[in-house]
């Protein structure tokens, strides 16, 4: 080869390199920003670490596709400087990071947390720890792969909702739900697992066959054909079913940690959406008015209804009481209507995957319940902190602590977040006589930011100074 | 009007009427934030530091340009300080949240410690009856070294007064939350500004 030859090898490093460097260069710029808690600044370690030991993995690589392979991941690795960009104070509430980290922390213990706002209209909760472990894994060599442990010893979980409901702290109990896929899956992984499952098996199998045969009963199909027919209709059925149980866990799991909350926060979610929707591939969801009736139903059975009515007489917090209660009787009649199922009886293939899901629902909530133990939705204590925290905001103070104002005590943030839900329904209602206008709602969420803020704090605090006493 | 002293404090404190109490929250420790005729307040998060290169003046007579093009805001989590150098001025948050019934006032001023290490902590000190929200603070460093400034800790003091005839507050710095910069070219208050200012 003479001195002037073209060498592609030597280009793709070269380019390997340069966006290699490109990236540590704005990760360092990021390094500067302000976050609520030291997760991001974790992220731009272990991702500064791994662009440094990248480097010379690039410099021994000789095969140009290995090379483009790793141009292609460092491509890639752009996206976490979105969740960085957007993860600092100015983008998102602290409060937000907190409520959710303490929460995360009593479902999986020693979680880290980066919350960050997305443009598209979405909650979102993902593994992050479990993605870096796999750029690690697979770019790493083994021998240096154990200085990424201090990175990765605890699970680390990337929290996204939409840009433009960044200060909506009531919305934001929609990340009740999200917090319910990994129960969710934990339940589905748990049920394949269990005798009973086969016998689910064998059921749906049968009404497989009895379907195909009644559908192609005049038909000549042969039977390789009606066999993968068979397979692709039992492979649709157990999708249905498994979605439909993904979602309706994560929504059961949504009102065991924060009651009546995240089914007002699912209600403004839906309520635009087309409530009879079918489930369609590929996420099949269910119809949103399913979902809606059954979690009405856990309102009731959780005994919130009840709750609800034992405070119609207290007159600090009745007029709330007489919205809110209004408000669920509207979403019951909405829930009342059956068009959803009779659009699934409708449809062989839906009747039979939504009978099967029917019949292991009760299971799961059971195992959702149990799962959720540790931080779920303790009425009775959070029903008698209501009169006074809606008299708080009343007075626009932030709805953090009840009781005798010698010794106050701090409030169940999941209260703080339903009296603020209640003080907004009463407030968006005219026949209750006080209309809040929209910057009055923006400052109902931002008191709502700052007693959640309050209440962690006021708890840490006590934790910490006790402890030391 | 005379300042009121630590017993009438608990007893403001601890009033029957939400509307008519002395609402300051979180008072994390009160029996050492209560002083003889004041209370120790602590610093927030929120940090509002102007970036002189991108502002021209501050002048009532004419139209702000955006607030965000010559102010940063910085969050500094609690163990985590914040630098203020010599002759530097931030607005800093108060961590509590005050509400103040209509028959009290209140003044912001430092604490003796801080004040004679250099720190003013505001110069517009008055808190009118029934004001609610979080107090902005004018942080000034009039000493001659960096002074290192940790969310939480009490820099400064409240001040309280027994008010006759007070209407509660309702000006532009009510109801905040953080750390808070008033534009002064938008004074709601001041109708009679087209006579005093010149036209644009």
């Amino acid at each position: 080869m003479s001195k002037s030859d073209y060498e592609p090898l030597s280009h793709l490093k070269c380019y390997a390199h340069i966006l290699k460097d490109g990236l540590l260069q704005r990760i360092d710029e990021l390094s500067v920003s302000d976050y609520p808690a030291m997760t991001p600044n974790q992220i731009i370690g272990f991702l500064r670490d791994f662009l440094i030991n990248l480097s010379e993995v690039i410099e021994k690589t000789v095969s140009e596709e290995r090379l483009k392979t790793l141009s292609s991941s460092i491509q890639g690795l752009g996206i976490f400087l979105e969740w960085l960009d957007n993860a600092h104070t100015e983008q998102t509430p602290r409060g937000l990071v907190h409520l959710l980290k303490d929460i995360i922390d009593h479902l999986i213990p020693d979680s880290q947390v980066i919350a960050c706002p997305q443009a598209q209209y979405n909650y979102t909760i993902r593994d992050l720890g479990n993605h870096m472990k796999a750029l690690i894994e697979y770019y790493i060599p083994y021998s240096k792969q154990g200085n990424f442990k201090k990175y990765l010893s605890s699970p680390i979980k990337l929290i996204s909702f939409p840009r433009i409901e960044r200060d909506n702290m009531l919305a934001h109990t929609i990340f009740g739900h999200e917090l319910g896929h990994p129960i969710a899956s934990d339940y589905l992984e748990a049920e394949s697992k269990d005798n009973k499952f086969q016998e689910i098996y064998k059921k749906l199998q049968q009404q497989v066959s009895e379907l195909v045969d009644k559908e192609l009963e005049e038909s000549t199909e042969d039977d390789s054909t009606r066999l993968k027919i068979t397979t692709r209709l039992f492979k649709e059925i157990l999708q249905i079913r498994e979605r439909a149980l993904e979602e309706l866990i994560s929504d059961a799991v949504g009102i065991f940690i924060f009651g009546p909350s995240a089914f007002f926060a699912f209600y403004e979610l839906f309520w635009s959406s087309n409530l009879d929707a079918k489930p369609a591939p590929a996420e099949f969801y269910p119809p949103p008015r399913m979902r809606m009736r059954l979690m009405l139903d856990l309102v009731e059975k959780d005994g919130f209804n009840n709750q609800f009515s034992q405070l119609e007489n207290n007159p600090a917090i009745a007029s709330y009481v007489k919205t809110t209660q209004t408000f669920l009787e509207n979403a019951e009649r909405l829930s009342a209507v059956k068009e959803d199922q009779a659009e699934i009886e409708s449809n062989p293939i839906l009747k039979i995957a939504y009978d099967s899901m029917e019949a292991s629902l009760p299971e799961a909530y059971n195992f959702a319940k149990e799962k959720t133990k540790k931080v779920s939705f303790d009425s009775s204590v959070i029903f008698s902190q209501l009169p006074e925290l809606a008299r708080r905001l009343e007075l626009s103070i932030p709805p953090n602590e009840v009781g005798d104002p010698s010794n106050p005590k701090t409030v169940d943030y999941r209260a703080t977040l339903l009296a603020s839900w209640m003080f907004k329904l009463h407030g968006v209602s005219p026949s209750s006589g006080i209309t809040l206008s929209s910057v009055e709602i923006n400052q109902l969420h931002k008191l709502t930011l700052r007693a959640i803020e309050y209440v962690i704090l006021q708890d840490d605090y006590k934790y910490h100074t006790e402890d030391k006493a | 009007m005379s300042v009121i002293g630590k017993t009438k404090l608990i007893e403001l404190l601890c009033r029957e009427e939400m509307d008519e109490r002395l609402i300051i929250t979180p008072l994390l420790n009160r029996d050492q934030q209560v002083n003889e005729a004041s209370v120790d307040i602590r610093l927030g998060n929120d940090f509002i530091v102007t970036r002189r290169g991108n502002l021209a003046l501050l002048d009532p007579a004419s139209h702000d340009v955006r607030e965000h093009r010559y102010q940063t805001k910085h969050f500094v989590n609690f163990r985590e300080c914040f630098y203020l150098h010599p002759h530097e001025l931030v607005l800093a948050g108060t961590l509590e949240y005050f509400r103040l019934p209509v028959d009290v006032a209140a003044t912001v001023t430092s604490r003796s410690k801080w004040g004679r290490a250099g720190l003013v902590i505001a110069t517009a000190t008055a808190v009118h009856p029934g004001f609610c929200g979080t107090i902005t603070l004018e942080l000034l460093n009039l000493g001659e070294v960096p002074l290192a400034l940790y969310p939480g800790t009490s820099v400064a003091q409240i001040v309280f007064y027994h008010c006759e005839g007070g209407t509660p507050y309702k000006g532009d710095m009510a109801h905040k939350t953080e750390a808070h910069f008033s534009s002064l070219s938008q004074d709601n208050k001041k109708a009679d500004r087209a006579y005093w200012l010149p036209s644009l």
